[in-house]
């Protein structure tokens, strides 16, 4: 199984002695059947997970009192197989954090700006900029803020600047190895089973 | 569905996308363009009402995006089903897959509607759960009951905005539903009230 954006690879082992006894024995078009069975059920399994747990962690969006990003909503999970094996593709922002803490750094600006209001949670300067809500940053300080009255002499922070951040790691994030396994034995035996009767 | 049939039915979607966005684009600038014709107003005046408008279009561009996002998820999700998974889960729930500022606080009466439209055929009265080729999905995207906001997809997306998905039921589930008998041939039809 794969995930991209960015991109990792996980290896699910679902080798019994049984299963590879049937798999060595089957015909390879018999054996693409039973992959693509196993790669069916393995996405259906993820998008179960994923739905699962988007529902259950937006802290950052609550804690901020903004709208969750529905980022894992729109996660693109992809099936493919044939008579070498199976893969389900994961196409999500961060979805990485599944393996490990992932380190992000700014691409082609000087630093990666982090929300701390509401207003830009899930938003990046440009957007608020062309709707109309102008970040600056003071000098000598690390944050972007702006002016909701621009007579005011206040102002509200709404970026972090940061060189770099490391998002923790969340092996939550994706169904752990036990599951994807014993879901794809579950699926492989029934295929041959089917097959059998 | 046959792959014939998914392909058509992406380019359709397509389609819809495409004049939906020139749809929600054209008319707004309209007036702005016509005011320059007439010499009525300048370029910088053009410019910065065009890029309200563009601000403005940004977000309903996003939102058709979005749907059409979600609307090739659920093909691709229904392209990826097997013999063997149809078997094992016979049946999807209508569930939250996704949170919402405003959740519809109607998807009862949409589900009522879209089963009395069809006669409960293969469906859950009590429970948003039918087998997967009950029409009550077909009912559900059309708007059964006369939503206007349905998308016309018998696939979530059911409506506009909606964050509504299917969650997958099993051969068990679906058996204690009484959807489905032992031998796998359905049972609820019409005649189940």
């Amino acid at each position: 199984m794969s995930a991209k954006k960015t991109m990792a690879n996980i290896s699910v082992n679902i080798s019994t002695p049984l299963l590879d006894g049937i798999i060595e024995r089957v015909s390879p078009g018999a054996r693409a059947g039973l992959h693509r069975e196993i790669a069916a059920e393995l996405s259906e399994t993820v998008r179960d997970h994923l739905r699962a747990y988007a529902l259950s962690h937006h802290k950052t969006a609550t804690g901020l009192g903004a709208r969750p990003t529905g980022n894992l909503e729109d996660a693109k999970v992809e099936a493919t197989s044939d008579s070498n094996g199976a893969t389900v593709t994961v196409a999500a922002l961060g979805i990485r954090r599944a393996l490990g803490p992932l380190e992000i750094r700014p691409k082609g600006k000087q630093a990666l700006t982090i929300p701390v209001a509401a207003i830009a949670y899930g938003r990046s300067v440009a957007y608020l900029k062309a709707h109309g809500i102008k970040a600056f940053r003071p000098k000598g300080k690390n944050y972007l803020a702006y002016k909701e009255n621009p007579k005011s002499q206040f102002s509200t922070v709404i970026y972090i600047l940061a060189k770099r951040a490391t998002l923790k790691h969340e092996p939550g994030l994706l169904p752990n190895r036990d599951t994807l396994a014993a879901n794809a034995i579950s699926a492989a035996t029934g295929y041959i089973m089917e097959g059998a009767a | 569905m046959t792959k014939k049939e998914l392909s058509e039915k992406l380019h359709e979607i397509a389609r819809a996308g495409a004049l939906a966005a020139a749809r929600h684009l054209a008319p707004e600038l309209q007036p702005i363009v016509d005011e320059f014709n007439a010499g009525k107003a300048n370029l910088a005046e053009v410019r910065e009402r065009a890029a309200a408008v563009f601000a403005a279009s940004e977000a309903k561009l996003d939102f058709i995006v979005k749907t059409q996002r979600r609307m090739a998820q659920s093909l691709g999700q229904l392209a990826a089903q097997t013999p063997g998974q149809i078997a094992r889960y016979p049946a999807w729930r209508l569930v939250r897959g996704g949170t919402r500022r405003i959740p519809r606080d109607d998807w009862n009466r949409r589900w009522i509607a879209a089963g009395s439209e069809t006669g409960w055929q293969g469906a859950c009265r009590d429970d948003y759960v039918a087998l997967k080729d009950s029409p009550i999905w077909t009912a559900l995207g059309q708007g059964a009951g006369g939503f206007r906001d349905a998308i016309g997809n018998p696939f979530p997306p059911f409506a506009f905005g909606s964050g509504m998905t299917w969650q997958r039921v099993s051969r068990a589930e679906a058996e204690s539903l009484g959807l489905i008998g032992e031998a796998g041939r359905r049972v609820r039809q019409e005649d189940n009230g």
